[in-house]
């Protein structure tokens, strides 16, 4: 089974040490940050499963932090961890799109058995619908809206650069021939597109550049492939 | 008293976690009552309510109701910066904290 990967942002230091260890022998691959500021920046570079939240934090509030995050990804689940246990921060945490609050002191099990539960929920959504949005480190494809977001900056393409993307995505850290590419984008494989090609390829190139996670190599003779350095 | 079948749970029945959780405990909370008493003689308010929202936690983990109680309240006093009774509070919950780490926790 593939690892998931979480984003736990608690001013804790030390203690939020031991939540980590835990949900590690548990399975999951861990990043640990002690405030807003340096969770958004881990966020925007990294692709994330699911996000634990402290809502108390110096420097950006957990709430805070959770509609920046929501503004880059909105699907993303969260969940927030609070010593409050006021009912107006519960709701506010809901209507701020959370999946699930935790009030500390809380059970580790606990945690861990919610993440699960989320975690299955999205995969069985995900499942069960296309896929139309690609989603790699710091950059959010949507192919049907041809919305492309990297390192939390928004651009539209065209419709050949939306189509030559998805295709990229599709083929994710795998060779993208150009004869595929070429049939998939114009139905033939006329040499004049090779010219085009290469144009639409440094166009993309020049949308990622702004997410070290995402590279697109031209494999001489053969096409391209999109490496994806997240969960490498 | 310190009620530490509660934090063993709450570390999913993890005796090493629990022993490294009261490690923390042992080195950090000392130190943070000492900035609380002197962060409110600076009469900062925003590190008093952060000081004494990390203790609460703290002490509930390890089930001092008591003591959690009373930072709750100094946290909220100091949220709303209402410092009539918070000198005496954090003298109080001092007094207690000092009584529980001399004969629960270094004895």
């Amino acid at each position: 089974m593939e690892t998931s990967h979480l984003l736990i942002i608690d001013d804790e230091v030390q203690y939020s040490e031991l939540t980590k260890e835990y949900l590690e022998m548990r399975g999951f691959h861990v990043v640990l940050k002690h405030d807003g500021v340096a969770g958004l920046e881990a966020f925007k570079t990294t692709f994330f499963d699911l996000c634990v939240l402290d809502v108390k934090m110096p420097r950006k509030d957990g709430f805070t932090l959770a509609q920046e995050i929501r503004l880059l990804n909105e699907h993303i689940p969260l969940i927030f961890l609070t010593g409050q246990s006021l009912k107006e921060d519960k709701i506010k945490g809901l209507m701020l799109g959370a999946d699930d609050y935790l009030t500390k002191p809380f059970s580790l099990e606990e945690l861990y058995l919610r993440i699960k539960a989320i975690l299955k929920r999205v995969k069985v959504q995900e499942k069960t619908r296309e896929v139309n949005v690609f989603r790699s480190g710091g950059t959010v494809f949507n192919v049907q809206l041809r919305e492309l977001q990297v390192a939390g900056k928004n651009c539209k393409l065209t419709s050949i650069e939306a189509k030559l993307l998805k295709l990229l995505f599709e083929n994710e850290n795998a060779v993208l021939t150009r004869e595929s590419a070429m049939k998939h984008i114009w139905g033939d494989e006329e040499y004049y597109r090779e010219y085009s090609l290469n144009v639409y390829i440094s166009k993309i190139r020049k949308f990622l550049k702004e997410d070290p996670s995402l590279e697109i190599l031209n494999l001489h003779g053969e096409g391209y492939k999109l490496i994806s350095k997240v969960h490498q | 008293m310190i009620d530490l079948s509660f934090l063993t749970d709450a570390m999913d029945g993890n005796v090493v976690l629990a022993q490294k959780f009261l490690g923390i405990f042992k080195s950090q909370a000392p130190k943070q009552m000492e900035e609380l008493k002197s962060q409110l003689a600076q009469q900062d308010w925003e590190a008093v309510s952060t000081t004494a929202h990390s203790l609460k936690t703290q002490f509930a983990y390890l089930n001092l109701t008591q003591l959690s109680t009373q930072m709750e309240v100094i946290e909220q006093l100091a949220d709303n910066q209402q410092t009539a009774t918070i000198y005496s509070l954090v003298e109080e919950a001092n007094h207690n904290f000092l009584e529980i780490l001399r004969t629960e926790l270094l004895a």
